[in-house]
């Protein structure tokens, strides 16, 4: 043991821990110039195993002056730039700053440790542009950002180690892929850079850190060492069982008839957090929640990510000092630096996904040998399957894998900008440079100078338009020269994840948080809704901010933004069929099959349960029309494909319009007349011949990659979502996404953004693989169609739900006038 | 298809091409055109490829020649921004196409895009009146403004309508809509968007365009 180390150890020591071995292994592979990552759940002692190497290292090297306090640091005196460490939330940023402060401040090493985020203070990101510290806290947003300045290659030269934290998050984005590519230049500028990764656990550890380690100029995969943390914690799932089980089980409502119960539960006394899935659903609970327990104002609390950022904090320090009782949460919490831990974890609605399980629970049962619990509380009866289906698969260790993104140009696009803007780039560099990265291993030199000529020309289409001129590339050195050009640029780049949002204001001036534009774009001034935990009325919308007043009345309030639905994993799907195959053998195991048994009775009796190979199609008709209703359990995203692409061969078969929905069970095609199924069957609607073909034209007819391509729009730039106080100008370029799809697909439909957009729908929208394999699993198996007179409990959240694709081969003509005629019916 | 109704006494052809023609007076009239839009954006380097202005000029073109009128009234909204310099060659279709129409009277409702139009509007020979243009029993703007002084017809509001069928089925289109002492036009440039759907009130008469087809929309009577 060197001496430094032995500081390490003692410094522990006086904490009363010692070092897991996890971390000493860390810390030796690091010295010895490995890269790697470590994976654990969370709050494991993962920021230390990665911390202390780069420490130790330096300790080693200068033996020197270590162990004198000093009170205050002359900024000079600190070594230049050392350890980048890379957080998804700059919500973490702070927490991750004390954490990585206290071993440098108690063994009175002369670094400093900073943050710099969207919530640094321009005159601290003054300072850092002339100095860095020693390790810098950052997001990928703003990591992007520091490479846009013009002096930036001398500001890494120092740079040993980047730490990519919570890399499982950010992994199977577009923000991970904005890592890789910043790792790539980072890389270059600092030959010999180490990079660690930590991570929750996943199904594909190995592919998460070559995704995070990226690639030698060979082309060979960087090797890394995957180190597992401390060992899971002993896990239980259970449920609230409801009394009553509703026939009819409708999702699309916010059912809170578990109250009760989730009272008790939070009375049985300790801290308890209420994960919920979506943020309305959050608020929904908050205010139930209060309203029936009117003495918990003050010691419960409601957190998600579109919270004002100094309600969140204080949202957290309550939970650390133990002064909240519960927390009610989205996924805003499931990331971070571990807060003391809590006694009791509530889930509602379905987790949806086996990793996301694991996570929440083990947010509860720190102390040494506990149980780590998560208790669903099921917000309809289907879900109480789901519950089950989620214990099966966790005894099997059926966590889901993440898989990481494959070369999106969009965002190519916007990081060849970032390099022109931070000094130039050489064009001949960046083949090589790109295709380190495992995004783009694989990037053509077609693509590429697609890339470039978009950035610097516009497109091949625009070749001749001299107005437009975003890079300029003289002789092979790009650069950008238009302030302009480079301001929106920089604005731009922290737009990746979200939708343009809005702040939300008291018009006596107090700001609760942020929502989307397309929430608010649906609210008319009077409208009410529950947000921050509070009743709002809607005013107007002025200078990118949502003004408000409190509402007199909660009532007729309601939470009406969506958030992203979690589909139905495959892991978690599989073990749901094969409950279902259970059930419809007459094994009900468990109290949530118990619970479950009259409602897959009724199916049964009006229908049938569907078995583990077979396809079940519901044929009913109603008022509404002739509906289909298919069965497949496969997860929202695969039935949202599949739905598309059945419309689409059955309606080759005859001119027909359907619209369709989808849920995680199943999914309706819906017709104004009868449709030709058994035909269909027969013609080969599960073959998985020209499926490709098949798929696409069914992508377009559903308009999905018209939807999809807004993202794809904003991210390279043609969307501009605006900033504070220049609102004039901005509005004479702006554009719907949907009107820009369109110009494109007539006057440019070569641009390869529009093909992307299609490939983000293939892939991550419907999961081209898993709706390949889906198929196969579909055709190998049995049909069976059977008509039913009235829809049955399977059916019923899918014949209310009422946002509705569609897909069409009849005339556009012939259709209007068929819902003119329907207007004009009595 | 062409639909023949009659405005405040005058009988008034509906185009599906996003037109109005008013024979009595041999007049075409559109409303929001937004030339030059895309060049706008290209200026501001955002790479939206061209052809949507010429385009634009081409359904022009066919409007003029099928109704042989002999004056084009925009009722505002014809440029969409003032022309960046280096737009020249967007500059040069316009006064192209001018020169092809040499014998057609141009007269422009300003719209509120049309506030600085630079030397453009000159140089292509347009009559620029300020709203509000009283021509027989209209009142013709940009804005809406209906005033009881005539029959207001304007443009600006890019109007829609959503019509909705069995099997829920829906769909969105520009429309013209009148009613009893105002009537909208669609916005006529190719590179445009459109207001969300209102529904029809009332005794208003709505005209949903799709395609090459006009379809009058059923409008619930007061009652129901």
């Amino acid at each position: 043991m060197t001496s430094a180390q032995g500081l390490i150890e003692s410094w522990f020591a006086a904490g009363g821990w010692t070092p897991f071995e996890f971390q000493r292994e860390v810390w030796a592979a690091y010295q010895r110039g490995e890269s790697g990552l470590i994976h654990a759940a969370t709050g494991t002692g993962k920021t230390y195993a990665a911390w202390l190497g780069p420490l130790l290292e330096w300790m080693d090297a200068h033996p020197v002056g270590i162990g004198v306090r000093r009170k205050r640091m002359e900024r000079t005196a600190a070594p230049p730039l050392r350890v980048l460490w890379l957080t998804p939330l700059r919500a973490l940023a702070a927490d991750t700053e004390q954490a990585l402060k206290a071993p440098v401040e108690a063994l009175g090493l002369p670094w400093t440790v900073e943050s710099r985020t969207g919530d640094t203070s321009a005159t601290r990101r003054a300072r850092q542009r002339e100095r860095l510290p020693t390790a810098l806290i950052t997001t990928p947003e703003s990591l992007s950002l520091l490479l846009t300045l013009a002096d930036r290659n001398g500001l890494f030269t120092d740079l040993q180690c980047v730490v990519v934290d919570e890399w499982h998050e950010l992994m199977g984005t577009k923000r991970g892929v904005q890592v890789e590519l910043c790792l790539a230049r980072l890389r270059k500028l600092a030959p010999g850079l180490r990079t660690w990764g930590l991570s929750a656990t996943l199904g594909n550890l190995d592919e998460a850190c070559a995704t995070l380690l990226g690639r030698s100029p060979g082309g060979a995969a960087h090797t890394g060492r995957l180190i597992r943390g401390v060992v899971p914690k002993a896990l239980a799932v259970d449920a609230l069982i409801p009394e009553t089980i509703e026939r009819f089980p409708w999702a699309g409502h916010l059912n809170t008839r578990m109250l009760p119960q989730v009272i008790a539960a939070i009375e049985e006394g300790g801290t308890t957090l209420v994960f919920t899935n979506t943020r309305s659903q959050c608020e929904l609970w908050f205010q139930a929640l209060l309203a029936a327990r009117p003495d918990w104002a003050g010691v419960l609390a409601l957190h998600h990510g579109s919270l004002a950022r100094k309600s969140r904090d204080a949202v957290e320090a309550g939970l650390r000092d133990g002064s909240l009782r519960c927390v009610v949460c989205t996924s805003s919490l499931d990331l971070g630096v571990d807060f003391t831990p809590v006694d009791r974890v509530l889930q509602v609605g379905s987790p949806k996904g086996v990793a996301r399980l694991v996570q929440r629970a083990g947010r509860s049962g720190h102390q040494p040998g506990a149980l780590s619990r998560v208790t669903c509380v099921p917000t309809h009866a289907f879900e109480l399957v789901e519950v089950a289906a989620a214990r099966d698969a966790l005894e099997a260790r059926a966590i889901e894998a993440r898989p990481p993104l494959e070369r999106p140009l969009d965002l190519l696009s916007q990081h060849v900008v970032t390099l022109a803007l931070g000094g130039g780039v050489r064009e001949d560099e960046l083949l090589a440079e790109f295709r380190s990265t495992h995004a783009y291993r694989d990037l053509t030199g077609e693509e590429l100078a697609w890339v470039l000529e978009f950035v610097t020309h516009g497109g091949a289409t625009l070749r001749a338009y001299p107005e437009y001129a975003k890079v300029r590339n003289d002789d092979g050195l790009l650069t950008v020269r238009d302030r302009m050009v480079a301001k929106r640029h920089r604005l731009a780049i922290g737009t990746i994840v979200s939708d343009s949002s809005l702040t939300v204001r008291f018009l006596t001036g107090g700001a609760l948080g942020s929502v989307e534009e397309s929430f608010i774009a649906r609210l008319k001034p009077g409208d009410k809704f529950l947000f921050a935990g509070r009743a709002l009325e809607f005013v107007r919308i002025r200078e990118m901010t949502a003004w408000v007043k409190k509402a007199t009345t909660a009532k007729g309030a309601v939470p009406r933004w969506q958030g992203a639905r979690m589909p139905l994993s495959s892991e978690l799907a599989r073990a749901v069929r094969a409950r279902m195959e259970a059930a419809r053998l007459g094994r009900f195991d468990g109290e949530e099959m118990a619970a479950i048994r009259p409602v897959l009775t009724l199916q049964a009796e009006r229908s049938r349960i569907p078995g583990e190979d077979e396809l079940l199609v519901e044929r009913v008709q109603t008022r509404e029309g002739y509906h289909l209703f298919f069965y497949p359990f496969e997860g929202r995203l695969v039935h949202e494909g599949l739905s598309a692409l059945f419309a689409y061969r059955i309606a080759q078969l005859t001119p027909i319009t359907f619209t369709f929905a989808c849920n995680d069970y199943g999914f309706e095609l819906l017709s104004p007349e009868p449709a030709p199924i058994e035909e269909a069957f027969a013609a080969g609607l599960l073959s998985s011949e020209h499926l490709l073909h098949d798929i696409l034209a069914s992508l377009n007819a559903a308009e999905l990659a018209r939807r999809q391509f807004r993202e794809v729009a904003r991210v390279a730039g043609l969307i501009f979502t605006g900033y504070p106080g220049s609102q004039k100008s901005v509005r004479q370029v702006q554009a719907s996404s949907g009107l820009l799809y369109d110009v494109f697909t007539r006057y440019d439909p070569g641009n390869l953004l529009l093909r992307q957009a299609q490939r983000e729908v293939l892939e991550r929208q419907l999961e081209q693989t898993r709706m390949g394999l889906a198929l196969a699993r579909l055709a190998a198996g049995r049909v069976t169609v059977q008509p039913v007179d009235r829809p049955t409990p399977l059916a019923f959240p899918l014949l209310v739900d009422r946002n509705r694709e569609k897909v069409t081969t009849e005339r556009l003509v012939d259709r209007i006038r068929r819902m003119t005629a329907a207007l004009e019916r009595p | 298809m062409t639909f023949i109704i009659n405005v405040a006494g005058e009988a008034l052809a509906l185009l599906p091409a996003r037109a109005l023609h008013w024979p009595a007076r041999h007049t075409l009239i559109v409303a929001d055109v937004h030339w030059g839009k895309a060049a706008a954006f290209r200026a501001a380097s955002i790479p939206i490829p061209r052809g949507t202005t010429t385009a634009d000029l081409e359904r022009l073109d066919t409007l003029l020649a099928a109704t042989a009128a002999t004056r084009l009234l925009i009722l505002g909204d014809l440029l969409h921004a003032e022309l960046p310099a280096e737009a020249e060659a967007t500059a040069a279709t316009l006064l192209t196409w001018r020169a092809t129409h040499r014998a057609l009277d141009i007269v422009l409702v300003r719209g509120n895009h049309d506030a600085r139009p630079g030397a453009l509007l000159d140089d292509l020979g347009i009559t620029v009146h300020e709203p509000p243009l009283a021509e027989g029993p209209f009142i013709l703007t940009h804005h809406p403004a209906p005033s009881g002084g005539g029959y207001n017809l304007a443009g600006h509001v890019h109007p829609s309508v959503e019509l909705r069928g069995p099997g829920r089925e829906r769909l969105r289109l520009p429309c013209f809509r009148f009613g009893p002492a105002a009537g909208l036009l669609p916005a006529f440039g190719g590179f445009t968007g459109m207001a969300p759907a209102e529904p029809p009130a009332p005794g208003e008469r709505v005209f949903a365009l799709a395609g090459d087809t006009i379809v009058p929309v059923p409008v619930p009577t007061a009652q129901a």
